[in-house]
């Protein structure tokens, strides 16, 4: 069990280091754009020239990865704050610190300022959502699975597959236009300040339901179909044939082998869930790191980019860990193998 | 058969029904049985003749497509089809309880042995909670789990195969049931286990005095169990009564064939024919206005056969469906053909020789993404065998004794880890087959198990045979293509119009006929056929056999036949090869194999066999224990482990010697050959 | 014998536009989704006759009010363009770069996942890695940043798609292949000679054509929300081309005041989604029904 364990950790941090690497060649693959952006449109062409020399652009790019990596992990000093290139970039915490993502042009202080609360507020977005859709999925797709093929699961199919086809933006246009414009009973966005005269649990009400709607509806197909399956197996018709009450053997034999899958698939959820959350933030111009990563990536802020894609591909990486320990403790044909 | 005024069981003209996606499909019609207290009754049959789904009505689980469209079921003179949901469940909790086929899928994979056996006893209002665990650890003795206590604890997937269906088992009778079905309970277990297993049920049933419905195709364990029997065609009994007198003596065309497709395993291949029956078992979707089962009869006589037929006594107490069973004596039965003369063998040249061949799997747990840690798992150990042209060498061992891996090494599939295999005088050790010549290609080809995956199901038979003829055959025109592919449909007898059919659409045993036709299309010297009828039906299964044999004959090609079924090997093999965790433990000629001195596993083998005509068992004690996998740190005999003649600190230490009892028969033994073979079975 | 064959060969017969006939009346969900779909793209094949403006013209003197009027059933947007005539043409871009774009993902996944299926071992071993490394990107994150810096354009859409999408596909089919690889006619193949190539895409990837086709219109639905989500991050088509995700984004400032010009483009994606996953609906419910 524990090999198994050290065995998934590791391989999540080759994943990781990886992803970092895609990232950093998405990004900076051409040295010329990394001076440029990072000067911003208005430096001469003199000032990038001499930028470029300084952060030795010309290396290889596997080597400068490397020192990107090792700014990042506090191994080396941030060549951006160094006094002689004129930036003016500081940092209260010193130019070598774990978790050193560098300074945004866009908002011209140090990343990890500013990174943090944004992320906060998106994990609440988040947490809020999960803690909506988990329950709910379970709830209905039990319901609907073990009523396979009657009209109660055929509605609940139907309403799914529907809702599985409205795209976040969209479902926020049409809640919007009903709740706000028509109704006018929640704020249109969720800047999560009281100054607009809505309190705050009102402006969570549209942006979890938006990200709830379409995650539910895929999350419940999926526990249907495996609770489904479940009640089509041998060893629920040994539990129906020793006399246990409908109750007992759904609660019994159904739940725990028909969760097993879905567990994997709401945790893989997290990657939908994340995708979801940059459109809600946007559209409701919610503060949270899915609507910087959007800014950073329209404004060229190289580091600002590299810092949120970095942040949400790590925890998408960590909810999948945590997936498949969580899938291996439940499944005693692996656990005990 | 003593009349009591309630039975335990009555089926009254049971009809039920399906609903496919196009229709109705008539799975059982016209039904009716009685079962006493304490009796126990067979229904047998082949597969999709209806006795699951009767087995299954009794039990009132017949799924959302399945209805009971006409008839009674009365349990203890209450009708089934009128209870309430709570009356089921109690009925299910103490009057009927189940045995499944597959032990393994029957029981919850996540949830622990010993939860899942104290929830028959919590469903028991009365039963006190501290009164559970003890029961249940009464029950696990009683059907033999070694350690009961441990096994509370475990979860299904850690025992084996035998072990999980002795669980269903001490489930089935902690409800004391007054009835158990029994739905082929020992199907899927190995022939000294399934022993084990109807030796345990014999006693289980002896001091629980409960009844029983056996369903089995298997005629020789129906024998062996029950007293009375029932056979099912279409949907149908079409024969009732004692089972010696069925089995015996049987009255119906069907069951006449059903026994007369049973391989002997005391006699030789030249001392009887196997018959088989013509076509397949029709899906009825109204009730049948003529004899079912006239399309596949013999004794067939239009204007006899084709009203409705019920059933009625015939001669010593036994029931018949059939409207010509008074003078089926006259008839002469089917002319069996004669069979091809052998042709003379040359000893002189080696087809194939396999020498020590050892195969070591490497195990790596799925999660394992950097690991070298592995754990082996050998199949074969030092294997070593020879065959010479148009011979053929029969395999036997029960599962997980290395025959597979071995065609497989053979057919150049996988890589022997140590050892010599020499095709036709090349050496082909550690070349899969991409790397041989087109020459040793062709020269071996395989005949599969499972009709279901050996042709895509997507191809046609012609491309599938076209295919073969081009590559194994080296024709290259298109008109010679056609006319080698009508050539091999003709060798395995299926009509030209198949060509056009898509394999998925076949029957399993026109399946395996395409297969064989494939095999042979290059002329090859050397066929392995795996398992080649270990999941056809009866009457099918005789005719693959017999195609085999006809087809082997006329072209002079040597056959590497492996079997579990020991009859099978005994009619088709020259030679016998007996493996047992990837030794070989003895191996000589037919008859010699199968008389005695035996290699004491080659005797427990034997005596696991239930036979058609013995009568109820004879005093018998099965072979104990599984067979486990073999690992590389076990020493000695690898049978010491179950064997009762092993000797201590000799043949747990030791690897025996190979005796030479004979001409080419080798038994590796520590015993001394007059030791061997005073068995039951000699 | 030969009677009940002949019965089989009879009961194996009928056309392909019979079977189709068969499964259309037994599905309607399959139906109600095709129905949809040939409606969608009768509209993009269409558009230059049925759209009753340009796409892109301003009609300022016409509309005073941008809401739906008799001349503008849809109403205009704040550039006061015809919104009608723009989902009408918006259809084309859509159901071009989509299958394009998906067709692309599933020539690479394909050849991705069957080599590492039916090759195995350190063929695998890498295919497996770069998937497991490219699944764990939240799709969004790949898109914005693929497109951040590469710059919008048509060509970007697609290469940003099939990055996101061929993984996933890769995936599957590395799955089914290593399921259909061990079935006995595979090793047949192999027994006679047949080459690698053959085996696995005559034997293997026949067989596993209808978990890919079911796959193909759940993707298709998610291909279709991608690029209407770029379209609305301001990372799609470049303007002034109508782009259903862009008209969306154009119009959520004027949200307040004019909902509509926000609500039809919206439900045009919604619609031609929803398509896709009936027609995904339909085919696994007509698999299991046999």
């Amino acid at each position: 069990m524990n090999t198994i364990l050290i065995r998934r950790l590791a391989s999540s941090l080759v994943t990781m280091i990886a992803a970092s690497f895609i990232i950093f060649m998405l990004v900076e693959a051409s040295p010329g754009n990394v001076a440029r952006k990072t000067l911003g449109p208005f430096a001469s062409e003199e000032q990038v020239l001499l930028l470029y020399e300084r952060l030795h652009l010309n290396d290889p790019v596997l080597v400068r990865y490397g020192r990107w990596l090792g700014v990042l992990v506090g191994l080396q000093a941030d060549p951006l704050q160094d006094p002689d290139l004129g930036l003016g970039f500081e940092d209260p915490r010193g130019d070598r610190y774990f978790g050193n993502f560098g300074y945004s042009s866009m908002m011209n202080m140090p990343v990890a300022d500013i990174i943090w609360e944004r992320l906060g507020n998106s994990l609440k977005l988040a947490a809020l959502a999960f803690a909506t859709i988990v329950p709910l999925a379970i709830l209905i797709g039990t319901y609907a699975g073990l009523r396979a093929n009657k009209p109660a699961d055929r509605a609940v199919t139907i309403v799914t597959t529907m809702l599985a086809s409205i795209p976040e933006f969209a479902s926020a246009v049409i809640l919007a236009s009903v709740f706000v414009v028509w109704l006018g009973w929640l704020p249109g966005t969720s800047p999560l300040q009281t100054a607009g005269g809505w309190p705050i649990y009102l402006q969570y009400i549209l942006p979890v339901t938006v990200l709830a709607l379409y995650v539910t509806a895929y999350v419940t197909r999926f526990v249907r179909t495996s609770v489904m399956e479940v009640m089509q197996t041998p060893y629920v018709r040994t539990a129906v044939l020793k006399g246990l009450k409908p109750r007992q053997v759904v609660a019994r034999h159904v739940m725990r082998n028909a969760m097993m899958a879905p567990f994997t698939i709401i945790l893989l959820q997290i990657n939908w869930l994340i995708s979801g959350v940059v459109v809600t933030e946007v559209v409701f111009a919610y503060p949270g790191i899915g609507r910087m990563l959007l800014e950073a990536a329209m404004f060229g802020d190289i580091a600002l980019i590299e810092a949120t894609s970095l942040i949400t591909v790590a925890i998408a990486i960590s909810t999948q860990l945590v997936g498949d320990v969580g899938y291996v403790l439940l499944n005693p044909r692996i656990r005990l193998s | 058969m003593a009349a009591e005024a309630t039975p335990l069981l009555r089926i009254e003209d049971l009809e039920i029904r399906y609903r496919g996606a196009d229709r109705e499909v008539l799975a059982v019609n016209d039904v009716s049985l009685e079962l006493g207290a304490g009796e126990c009754m067979a229904l047998i049959g082949e597969s999709g003749c209806g006795k699951s789904t009767v087995a299954m009505s009794v039990m009132r689980y017949l799924g959302e497509n399945g209805r009971i469209a006409q008839g009674r079921i009365l349990f203890r003179g209450q009708d089934l089809g009128t209870m309430t949901e709570a009356d089921l469940r109690a009925l299910r909790r103490g009057g009927i309880a189940m045995v499944y086929q597959d032990a393994s899928s029957a029981l919850n994979p996540t949830m622990k042995i010993g939860r899942q056996l104290a929830e028959v006893l919590e469903t028991h209002e009365h039963a006190e909670a501290g009164s559970i665990a003890p029961r249940v650890l009464e029950m696990l003795r009683k059907v033999g789990i070694p350690d009961p206590e441990g096994t509370m604890g475990r979860y299904p997937h850690q025992l084996s195969g035998g072990q999980q269906q002795r669980i269903v088992i001490a489930m089935a009778f902690l409800a004391e049931p007054a009835l158990l079905i029994l739905d082929e309970p020992t199907t899927a277990l190995d022939v000294t286990v399934e022993a084990q297993i109807i030796e345990l049920l014999a006693r289980m049933r002896e001091e629980h005095g409960t009844a029983m419905l056996f369903i089995s195709h298997n005629l020789g364990l129906v024998r062996r169990v029950c007293e009375r029997v029932s056979v099912m065609y279409a949907g149908q009994i079409v024969e009732r009564g004692a089972t010696a007198t069925i089995l015996g003596a049987p009255q119906h065309p069907y069951t006449q064939g059903l026994v007369s497709c049973i391989p002997r395993l005391d006699r030789g291949r030249a001392d009887y024919r196997l018959n088989s029956i013509p076509g397949q078992v029709p899906r009825l979707s109204s009730a049948p206005r003529r004899c079912t089962f006239m399309d596949r009869c013999h004794h067939a006589v239009p204007g006899e056969c084709d009203t409705r037929i019920d059933i009625g006594p015939a001669r010593s107490s036994v029931d018949v469906r059939c409207a010509r069973w008074k003078d089926l004596g006259k008839d002469a039965g089917p002319e069996a053909p004669a069979r091809e003369p052998e042709m003379p063998r040359h000893r002189r040249d080696c087809v194939l020789s396999v020498e020590n061949m050892c195969k070591t799997y490497e195990l790596r747990s799925p999660f394992d993404l950097f690991g070298k840690r592995s754990r082996q798992v050998r199949a074969g150990e030092s294997i070593s065998i020879a065959l010479s042209p148009g011979e053929t060498l029969g395999i036997v061992g029960e599962s997980g004794c290395g025959k597979s891996t071995l065609a497989r090494v053979i057919m150049g599939l996988e890589a022997p880890s140590s050892g010599r295999v020499v095709v036709l005088g090349d050496d082909v050790t550690g070349k899969q087959v991409e790397q041989r010549s087109r020459e040793q290609v062709r020269n071996v080809q395989m005949v599969f198990q499972n009709p279901d995956s050996t042709l895509n199901p997507l191809h046609t038979v012609g491309f599938i045979l076209d295919r073969a003829v081009k590559l194994l055959g080296g024709v290259r025109d298109r008109d010679g293509r056609r006319r080698e592919v009508e050539r091999l449909l003709d060798l395995v007898r299926l009509p030209a119009e198949v060509m056009r059919m898509r394999a998925g659409r076949l029957s399993g045993g026109q399946k395996q006929r395409v297969a064989v036709a494939r095999a042979f299309a290059g002329r090859p010297a050397l066929v392995v056929a795996d398992e080649p009828t270990s999941a056809l039906d009866t009457s099918v299964k005789t005719a693959i056999l017999e195609l085999l044999l006809s087809v082997q004959k006329q072209t002079g090609t040597a056959l590497v036949f492996i079997s579990h079924d020991l009859a099978v090997v005994r009619y088709i093999a020259d030679r016998v090869c007996v493996m047992y965790l990837g030794h070989v433990l003895e191996t000589g000629g037919v008859e010699e194999v199968f008389e005695p001195p035996f290699h004491p596993y080659t005797q427990a083998l034997l005596d696991a066999v239930p036979s058609v005509d013995q009568d109820i068992a004879a005093p018998h004690r099965p072979l104990e224990g599984e067979a486990t996998s073999w690992t590389p740190q076990s020493r000695g005999c690898p049978f010491s482990a179950r064997c009762e003649s092993s000797i201590e600190g000799l043949c747990d230490i030791q690897s025996p010697p190979n005796l030479e009892t004979g001409e080419n028969h080798l038994i590796c033994c520590h015993l001394p050959v007059s030791a061997l073979g005073q068995g039951a079975f000699a | 014998m030969s009677a009940t064959m002949d019965n089989e060969i009879r009961a194996g017969s009928g056309s392909p536009a019979s079977r189709w006939g068969r499964a259309l009346a037994h599905s309607p969900i399959l139906c109600v989704g095709l129905a949809i779909l040939f409606f969608w793209i009768a509209v993009a094949v269409l558009a230059p006759w049925i759209a009753p403006y340009a796409p892109n013209a301003q009609h300022m003197t016409a509309v005073s009010d941008l809401g739906p009027s008799a001349h503008h059933w849809f109403g205009a947007d704040s550039l006061h363009r015809d919104i009608l005539s723009r989902i009408i043409w918006g259809a084309r871009p859509v159901l071009l770069i989509a299958p394009v774009s998906l067709i692309c993902a599933y020539v690479v996944g394909i050849s991705a996942g069957l080599a590492a299926g039916y090759k195995g071992g350190w063929v695998d071993e890498v295919v497996s890695r770069v998937i497991d490394v490219l699944l764990s990107f939240p799709k969004i994150v790949l898109y914005v940043v693929l497109i951040a810096s590469l710059g919008p354009s048509a060509l970007n859409i697609v290469l940003a798609i099939v990055l996101s999408s061929s993984p996933g596909i890769a995936r599957l089919v590395r799955g089914l292949a290593l399921d259909i690889k061990t079935r006995d006619f595979v090793a047949a193949a192999r027994t006679r000679g047949e080459t690698s190539l053959y085996i696995v895409f005559v034997e293997i990837l026949p067989l596993a054509r209808g978990p890919l086709i079911v796959d193909f219109c759940v993707r298709m639905g998610y291909t279709i929300i991608a690029i209407g989500v770029l379209g609305f991050l301001g990372l799609g088509l470049p303007p002034p081309d109508p782009d259903w995700g862009g008209m969306v984004r154009d119009a959520t400032p004027i949200l307040n005041v004019y909902p509509h010009a926000a609500l039809f483009p919206s439900l045009a994606i919604v619609t031609l989604v929803s398509a896709f996953n009936l027609i995904a609906d339909g085919l696994q419910e007509l698999d299991h029904g046999r």
